[in-house]
């Protein structure tokens, strides 16, 4: 979901974000609040419409994950 | 028995270079258990753990040892270039003979547990039996000098074989520094058991060993700090 976002550039709709998840949409509705409520992701209007924004907080995480996975790749896990 | 030999400039020297290492098994310890506090499915973490905290207590036993012997009750000859320190009868003995004893059976122990990371599911009597063996190669490493850095280098060996396999799979730059890092930290026991024939070999196992633990402190930061770095041949 996370690497969804950042892919678009840190935000996107929520319709697209579970096309490109490829979550349903009970799915996509409890990850989202738990990401929510973790400060990870927050939502925002614009336009009219909702999109789905990685926080500071978020980037921070995915950074943590992106150097947990190369620290299991160091160790060949 | 000779417990540390040195030529004169290098007397104690040894101590600063194992605080080194201890502080990179510390480094790698805390980001194992902060990834896991991420992934606790991934049961390698526990493992991995549980093998950077027996070194890393391995270690603090043997600077504890080695302390004593330097800056304690303990009598020390002059031999030319040589400073050979011998084993007196104190109070100091006991702490320097446990110290010691834990440190050779703790760090065959945590390499071992290192080593289980890339082993297939193993029944618990073939755990025990392999532990054993092991913890009496260490104990008996207290008698004859050679046989616990011998049986420290095979298990670093077969460590350094899964972690080439693992290479060769996967690819990491980073996995090909730590193996260098321990083919180094191997190159240094086979100096430590020269060292009953060539006092100065010491030396020279203590400066690799740093010289080992620096090229697998540099692959812990090329991926802690300078983000990742993944060379693909294809």
């Amino acid at each position: 979901m996370l690497m969804s976002i950042q892919a678009k550039g840190g935000e996107i709709k929520p319709t697209h974000l579970m096309y490109k998840a490829n979550l349903a949409h009970r799915q996509l509705k409890s990850y989202l609040e738990e990401l929510i409520e973790k400060n990870i992701v927050r939502k925002i209007s614009r336009k009219e419409n909702e999109y789905i924004m990685i926080t500071d907080e978020g980037l921070k995480f995915m950074q943590k994950l992106r150097e947990m996975k190369e620290f299991e790749g160091m160790f060949g896990f | 028995m000779i417990l540390v030999s040195a030529d004169n400039w290098f007397y104690g020297k040894d101590i600063i270079i194992d605080v080194i290492s201890v502080l990179v098994l510390l480094f790698i310890l805390i980001y194992s258990a902060r990834y896991y506090a991420l992934n606790k499915k991934e049961k390698k973490y526990a493992l991995l753990i549980a093998s950077f905290s027996t070194l890393t207590i391995s270690f603090l036993a043997k600077i504890l040892s080695h302390f004593i012997i330097y800056y304690r009750d303990t009598g020390v000859k002059q031999m030319g270039v040589i400073t050979v320190t011998y084993q007196t009868i104190s109070q100091s003995y006991a702490l320097i003979f446990w110290g010691l004893l834990a440190y050779r059976i703790l760090s065959i122990i945590g390499l071992y547990l290192f080593y289980l990371i890339y082993t297939e599911k193993t029944s618990k009597l073939n755990l025990f039996i392999t532990a054993y063996l092991l913890v009496l190669s260490g104990y008996l490493g207290h008698i004859e000098y050679a046989l616990y850095h011998i049986t420290f280098s095979l298990v670093l060996l077969a460590v350094i074989l899964r972690l080439s396999a693992r290479y060769k799979e996967k690819n990491y730059h980073t996995t090909k520094l730590l193996i260098y890092g321990f083919s180094m930290i191997l190159l240094s026991q086979i100096c430590f058991i020269l060292t009953l024939y060539y006092l100065q070999s010491y030396m020279a196992g203590e400066i690799i060993q740093l010289a080992g633990y620096s090229l697998v402190l540099l692959s812990f930061l090329k991926v802690t700090r300078f983000g990742p770095k993944k060379k693909r041949t294809a």
